[in-house]
């Protein structure tokens, strides 16, 4: 039995079709209604958790496999195996603000973001030193009430931002959903990981060739 | 009002678990002894570039402190270093067999549940350049297996210089060599699986391709290497690893796992390397390998040495062990009876005075340990009913 942190919500949404694209039967997934921990077929058991927590339930050896956004890997510094890109929840991050932001004006800027670790490497890398404020949701409102100067966020169409009247600076890294493996478990059920593994690479293959 | 709370990373042991690991240790440095291994024990705090040869995960730290000098101490985060430090020190004859038992400590990321403290008991055997060495360390490993976990530990078997070898014959740049080593020993696939199409053309990537898979049963492996041909200096090591896994699956019910796949548990190894698990637990139970450079970087000669260390906190909660239930003798001393109480309880040396002032106080002590009471009056000695 292979057991899997599955980020709920959004990722959860776009992984159950590539699931079942492979075979596995999800009803049981979609029909979930409050349950958190959810058995498909035989070989697997779901356990849906916020995607902040996948990693902490992967890397205590509760699960052996988690599925979940590269943004909360990065952040994180995943220290497990990264096996697949599922191509899913892709999306960019972004350096935003009110027109007329000037990253070069010399001063230390306040950067507002949900993503403390990323944001320091992102400017650490370009030799600044900014001041940064972690904010948990809705982001984009830092600039706009004189919280920070900008902010890095996530955004997939740009549409929040650009209803907020911000603008993107730069672009970090891209975001997708990745699979991600506990080392010793890769050990321990190599056969029935590789084999999930290769089946949703298959699948992936044939959606992008649609 | 004092703290109460404990710092997240850490835990006390009682009872029943502190005892099994005390079990363990005991046994386990009673092994050591009987096989002929000096007891070595190293300070917790040692100079922090004592470890510059140590690789802690990601995000860890080491806990460090300012001496009177202010000069920058860590509580040891390794036993080996400290040992290899001691060696270049002190003019030991060696070749030597050390064991050790300690605690280490490495600071993670607060509530993540990892632990911050863990007890190792391991040997060292420096100064001895033979492949019997290893094997030493595997046949105690293999001990070890049918004593406490009833044969269910696989013994996982690599060469340190595998990977290197391997990427020397690629010709890489050494940030070239760094950027694959990451995405392989992390299993990062979609990058590293971008990384290797550079080398499609190359007589090694059939080797390329399966590398992050090269890992499982000696037949698995062995399969999967029939089909590419190595360079040779990765083929002599590659028979090795085979040789050592086919005389360790003589031994009594073990399983061996082979893994070209992964680094070797420190840096510091220069050889066999060898790990131990157990299904269902997501820790390594032992770990330990070939390291013949590491006295030079204490400005002494090279001198080969292999050593391993058992997680006991991790084999603690796995091990099969039936602790010896304790069976007290109380005894009460009467009014007036303080005279005949001393001759007696030096009789008996494994008695112990129950510490109530009243018989009905005793009683419940006593019946509160399991205890057998005996009551000691002027007029004698007699079992309580």
């Amino acid at each position: 039995m292979l057991s899997i942190a599955l980020t709920k919500g959004r990722v959860e949404d776009q992984v159950i079709p590539l699931f079942e694209r492979c075979g596995i039967d999800c009803e049981p997934l979609r029909n979930k209604k409050r349950k958190l921990v959810i058995t498909l077929g035989e070989n697997l058991q779901v356990i849906l958790v916020k995607g902040g927590d996948v990693l902490t339930y992967l890397n205590n050896g509760v699960v052996d496999i988690g599925i979940v956004g590269s943004d909360i890997l990065e952040e994180q510094q995943n220290t497990g195996y990264e096996l697949l890109d599922l191509q899913t929840g892709r999306c960019q991050f972004i350096l935003a603000s009110l027109a007329g932001y000037d990253l070069n004006e010399p001063r230390r800027h306040t950067i507002g973001t949900k993503y403390p670790n990323i944001t320091k490497r992102y400017f650490a890398s370009r030799g600044k030193d900014v001041e940064i404020i972690k904010i948990e949701g809705s982001v984009e409102l830092a600039p706009l009430i004189g919280l920070a100067d900008a902010i890095v966020d996530i955004t997939e169409t740009g549409t929040t931002l650009r209803e907020n009247n911000l603008q993107i600076f730069d672009k970090l890294s891209p975001i997708s959903t990745r699979l991600v493996a506990n080392p010793l478990a890769l050990k321990q059920k190599r056969g029935e990981i590789f084999d999930l593994v290769d089946r949703l690479k298959e699948a992936r293959k044939l959606d992008m060739a649609k | 009002m004092r703290q109460k709370r404990l710092p997240p990373g850490f835990r006390d042991e009682f009872g029943e678990e502190a005892q099994k690991k005390a079990a363990l240790s005991h046994s386990l440095a009673k092994c050591f002894f009987e096989r002929g291994y000096t007891k070595i024990n190293t300070p917790l705090i040692e100079y922090k570039n004592i470890f510059d040869d140590y690789d802690l995960a990601v995000q860890q730290r080491m806990y460090e402190v300012v001496d009177s000098s202010q000069e920058r101490l860590v509580i040891r985060p390794d036993l080996t270093l400290p040992i290899a430090r001691f060696l270049a020190n002190i003019q030991v004859n060696l070749p030597k067999k050390f064991y050790y038992t300690g605690d280490v400590f490495a600071m993670n990321q607060a509530h993540r549940g990892w632990a911050n403290q863990v007890t190792q008991a391991g040997i060292e055997l420096v100064g001895y350049a033979s492949e019997k060495a290893e094997l030493e360390c595997l046949l105690i490993i293999n001990q070890v297996n049918r004593l406490w976990l009833n044969n269910q530990l696989y013994v996982e078997l690599s060469d340190a210089r595998f990977a290197e070898t391997v990427v020397d014959a690629l010709g890489l740049t050494a940030a070239e060599r760094t950027e694959l080593f990451e995405a392989l020993f992390n299993k990062n696939l979609p990058v590293y699986e971008r990384l290797i199409e550079a080398y499609t053309e190359n007589t090694l990537y059939s080797l390329l391709k399966i590398w992050p898979r090269l890992f499982g049963s000696i037949e698995e492996v062995q399969q999967e290497l029939d089909a590419i041909i190595l360079p040779m200096s990765a083929q002599r090591l590659v028979n090795g690893v085979m040789q050592m896994a086919q005389a360790v699956q003589k031994l009594s019910s073990q399983k061996v796992r082979i893994d070209f796949s992964s680094p070797a548990p420190q840096p510091y190894y220069t050889g066999l390397t060898f790990r131990g698990y157990i299904d269902g637990v997501a820790s390594y139970i032992v770990s330990g390998g070939r390291y013949d450079k590491l006295l030079a970087n204490f400005q002494k000669e090279p001198t080969p040495a292999v050593g391993m260390g058992f997680d006991l906190d991790v084999l603690a909660s796995v091990a099969d062990i039936t602790l010896p239930q304790a069976k007290p003798s109380y005894v009460y001393i009467g009014e007036d009876a303080w005279d005949v109480v001393a001759d007696y309880v030096l009789a008996h040396p494994t008695y112990s005075l129950v510490l109530a002032d009243t018989l009905a106080e005793a009683r419940e002590q006593a019946a509160a340990d399991g205890a057998i009471l005996y009551v000691v009056t002027e007029e004698g000695v007699k079992a309580d009913a």
